[in-house]
C-alpha cells in the first residue's frame, strides 16, 4: 500500500470519525485540513506505522481547534469576541488545568487497579514492549500479555467514566 | 491475529510499547476497520498524555508506591488469599479444622452416652431388686419359684447359675441348708479360699447388706424349709452378739468396710443381679468395659479424697490338726482334744486387748500378758496375730481402740454390744460344703470349714470395737 492509497483510505477514515463526532460539514472541512496538512508540511513521511499515528495525531490536534474556535465564534453560547482575551501562543489555562485534572483522574484510577494489572502499566510506561513484558511476567503466550492488557484498559477505562479526555 | 483480537494491541499504542510488526498489523487493521480506526483515536488521547515525560514518571512513581505498599499490608495477603492456590489452602485448613472440632465432639458425645447407658443400667438393675416384693409372702404356685430365685440371687443366697455367670468370683457359693437368724447384720456366705482375691469376695458379700434384714431372712427360711440338710442345732447366740440390736441398713458387708473398698463391689454387685440367667459371655464383657471405663472416670474425678476408714477387725480360730495348712476354724465348731489358737488382725493401727471368761468368774486379761504389766497390745494394720486360747476358756472377749486401753475393766465385755450399735459383723466360710451360719454351726462332717469372722464398726468415728465369741465346746 503506497502513500497515496494510505492517504485515500485514511480521509474515508478520519471523515468518519469526526462525522461521529462533528456535524458533517465541519467533519469534511477537519478531514481536508489533516489531508492537506499531511501532503504539505509531512509529504516526506510515507511508511504507515508512521503515517497512521501522525494522522490520528493531527487529526486530535484540528479537533481541539476546531473546538476553541467554536468556542471563539461563540457557536456555543454567542458571546462577543471583543470580550475574549488575546490569544497566547503557550498552552491555555484551561488546557493546562485540563491536562492537570486527566492526569489526577488517571493516577486516582490507577491506584484502584489489582497488582497485576498496575505491574503491567509500569513496564508499558518504562517502555517495556509486549513480548520483553511475556518474558518478565513468564508466560509462554503473548496472547496471554494482550489479554490481560485489555482487561486491564478496559478496568481503566471504567474507573475513568469510559473516556480518557 | 484476527480483527478482534487487534483490540489488544490498543494498549500498546497508547503507551507507545509496540514492535514494528505489530503497528503494521495494528495500522493496516485501523485503515480496514472504522471501529477499531475510532478506538485508536480515543486511545489517541491518552497517548498524548503519556508522551509528557513528567506525567509519564509522575504515573510511574504512583504505581511504585502502590506496588510497595500493597505488598506489606493487606493486599499482599488478599491477593495470596484471591489466588486459586491460596483459597484451595484455606478451604482445606478450615475444612480441617472443622473436621477436628466435629470429631471432638462426637467423642465427647459418645463418651457420655457410654456413661450414661452404664448408668442407666446399674440403676434399672439396682431399682428391680430394690423394689422386689418381700419373699415373706406366701408363694405356692409355681410361677412365684423365678421371683424367689432372683430374691436369693440378690442376697446372700447363691444358685449355680450365678456362680457360672459370674466370672471374678468363680469358687464363690453359698448355700441356705442351715437355718439362718434373721439378722442383717451378720450373714454367712461360703468362699473357696479363706483371704483369696479381695476383689471377688468383696463383689459377692456387700448386695445381701443391701437388702433389708426381714425378707432377707423369711427368704432363707423359706429356702431352707425344703432344703434336706438338717444342720446341728446351734446355739442362740442373740444373747452374746450384737445381732438383736437394731442397725442401720449397711452399704456394705462387713467384709467389704474391713477392706475399705465399696466402689468395686458396688459394680459387681450390679453385675451379680443382673438378669443372672439370661446374660451371655458377650454382654458381660461389654458390660465389664463399660463399668471399667467409668470407675476409671469416676477415681479420676475423685481425686484423693480419702473418707475416714471404719475400725475393723478379722478374726477366725485356728484349728491346728487338720493339716500343716492350719485351716482356720471359726468359733462355735471346736472339739474337746483340739486346742485352738485364735487368729486376729485389724484394718488398721489399733490396741488389742482379749478377755476371758468361763461363765463363773469375772474376766481375765488373756491377751496381752498381765505378767508384764501391759493390758493392751498394738496390733499393725493387715499384719495377723495368732493367740493360744486356754482349753477351760469359755467365752472370750475382743476389744479394739485406736487408743491404749486405760484399764481392763472400762468397758464391759457384756454390755459392749449396747456400746456399739453401729457394729457390723460377717462371717464367711471358706469350704463350700459347709453351711452357712453365724458362727455358731458346727462343721460337717468330712468338711473342714474355715470361717472368718469380720466386725466392723460401721461410724468410723468411733475408734472401738467389741465383739464376745462364745468358745463352743461340747
Amino acid at each position: 500500500m503506497n502513500r497515496d492509497q494510505i492517504l485515500g483510505t485514511l480521509r474515508e477514515r478520519i471523515l468518519a470519525f469526526a462525522t461521529s463526532r462533528l456535524s458533517r460539514d465541519h467533519a469534511e472541512d477537519l478531514a481536508q485540513e489533516v489531508l492537506a496538512l499531511l501532503h504539505e508540511k509531512y509529504s516526506h513521511v510515507t511508511e504507515l506505522t508512521e503515517l497512521v499515528p501522525l494522522a490520528f495525531q493531527v487529526l486530535r490536534f484540528k479537533m481541539l481547534d476546531a473546538h476553541r474556535k467554536a468556542l471563539r465564534r461563540r457557536e456555543y453560547n454567542q458571546q462577543s469576541l471583543e470580550d475574549l482575551p488575546l490569544a497566547d501562543p503557550a498552552d491555555d489555562p484551561a488546557t493546562q488545568l485540563d491536562q492537570k485534572q486527566r492526569v489526577d483522574r488517571l493516577l486516582a484510577a490507577m491506584t484502584q487497579l489489582g497488582e497485576r494489572c498496575r505491574e503491567l502499566f509500569k513496564w508499558k510506561l518504562e517502555g517495556k514492549s509486549f513480548p520483553e513484558i511475556q518474558k518478565i511476567m513468564g508466560q509462554t503466550s503473548i496472547n496471554t500479555i494482550y489479554t490481560w492488557d485489555l482487561r486491564c484498559r478496559k478496568q481503566l477505562l471504567a474507573l475513568l467514566d469510559g473516556s480518557w479526555k | 491475529m484476527s480483527e478482534h483480537d487487534l483490540e489488544k494491541l490498543l494498549g500498546g499504542f497508547a503507551a507507545d510499547t509496540l514492535t514494528p510488526e505489530e503497528k503494521q498489523r495494528l495500522y493496516s487493521a485501523a485503515l480496514q476497520d472504522q471501529h477499531l480506526f475510532d478506538a485508536l483515536a480515543d486511545e489517541q488521547a491518552l497517548k498524548e498524555l503519556l508522551t509528557d515525560p513528567a506525567v509519564r514518571l509522575r504515573l510511574l512513581q504512583t504505581l511504585q508506591r502502590t506496588s510497595t505498599s500493597g505488598a506489606g499490608g493487606s493486599a499482599g495477603w488478599l491477593g495470596w488469599f484471591r489466588r486459586p492456590s491460596g483459597l484451595a489452602w484455606a478451604g482445606g485448613l478450615a475444612a480441617a479444622v472443622f473436621a477436628v472440632v466435629l470429631g471432638t465432639k462426637i467423642y465427647q458425645d459418645s463418651l457420655k452416652q457410654a456413661a450414661q447407658s452404664v448408668a442407666t443400667e446399674e440403676a434399672k438393675l439396682t431399682s428391680p431388686r430394690a423394689s422386689a416384693p418381700p419373699a415373706s409372702q406366701p408363694s405356692s404356685s409355681q410361677t412365684a419359684e423365678p421371683q424367689l430365685k432372683s430374691n436369693e440371687n440378690t442376697e446372700s443366697s447363691a444358685l449355680p447359675s450365678r456362680k457360672d455367670i459370674s466370672v471374678e468370683k468363680p469358687a464363690t457359693r453359698e448355700k441356705s441348708a442351715g437355718p439362718i437368724p434373721s439378722r442383717q447384720e451378720q450373714e454367712y456366705s461360703t468362699a473357696a479360699r479363706d483371704r483369696g482375691p479381695v476383689k471377688s469376695e468383696r463383689g459377692e458379700l456387700p448386695k445381701k447388706a443391701e437388702t433389708p434384714a426381714a425378707p432377707l431372712g423369711k427368704t432363707a427360711e423359706e429356702a431352707t424349709a425344703s432344703a434336706d440338710q438338717k444342720p446341728a442345732a446351734s446355739p442362740a447366740p442373740s444373747a452374746i452378739l450384737p445381732e438383736s440390736k437394731p442397725m442401720q441398713a449397711p452399704v456394705g458387708g462387713a467384709r467389704t468396710l474391713f477392706y475399705g473398698d465399696t466402689s468395686r463391689t458396688d459394680i459387681q454387685e450390679a453385675d451379680g443381679g443382673r438378669k443372672p440367667l439370661a446374660q451371655s459371655a458377650q454382654e458381660r464383657d461389654r458390660l465389664e468395659r463399660k463399668r471399667e471405663r467409668v470407675a476409671a472416670a469416676t477415681e479420676q474425678t475423685a481425686g484423693l479424697i480419702q473418707p475416714l476408714k471404719p475400725l475393723g477387725l478379722r478374726y477366725s480360730v485356728l484349728s491346728p490338726d487338720t493339716g500343716s495348712r492350719d485351716p482356720e476354724t471359726a468359733a462355735g465348731s471346736l472339739t474337746q482334744s483340739q486346742p485352738p489358737r485364735l487368729t486376729v488382725e485389724a484394718n488398721q493401727d489399733c490396741y488389742i486387748q482379749i478377755l476371758a471368761e468361763d461363765g463363773s468368774s469375772s474376766p481375765r486379761l488373756l491377751f496381752p500378758d498381765q505378767q508384764r504389766g501391759q493390758i493392751s497390745s498394738k496390733l499393725v494394720a493387715g499384719q495377723r496375730r495368732s493367740i493360744p486360747l486356754p482349753e477351760e476358756t469359755g467365752t472370750i472377749t475382743i476389744r479394739l481402740a485406736r487408743t491404749p486401753f486405760d484399764s481392763m475393766t472400762g468397758q464391759e465385755p457384756a454390755t459392749s454390744a449396747d456400746s456399739f450399735p453401729h457394729q457390723l459383723q460377717e462371717t464367711t466360710t471358706a469350704d463350700a460344703n459347709s453351711d452357712s451360719g453365724m458362727g455358731t454351726g458346727p462343721s460337717r462332717k468330712g468338711a473342714s470349714p474355715q470361717q472368718t469372722t469380720y466386725v466392723v464398726n460401721q461410724d468410723p468415728s468411733i475408734g472401738e470395737l467389741s465383739v464376745t465369741i462364745p468358745l463352743n465346746r461340747p
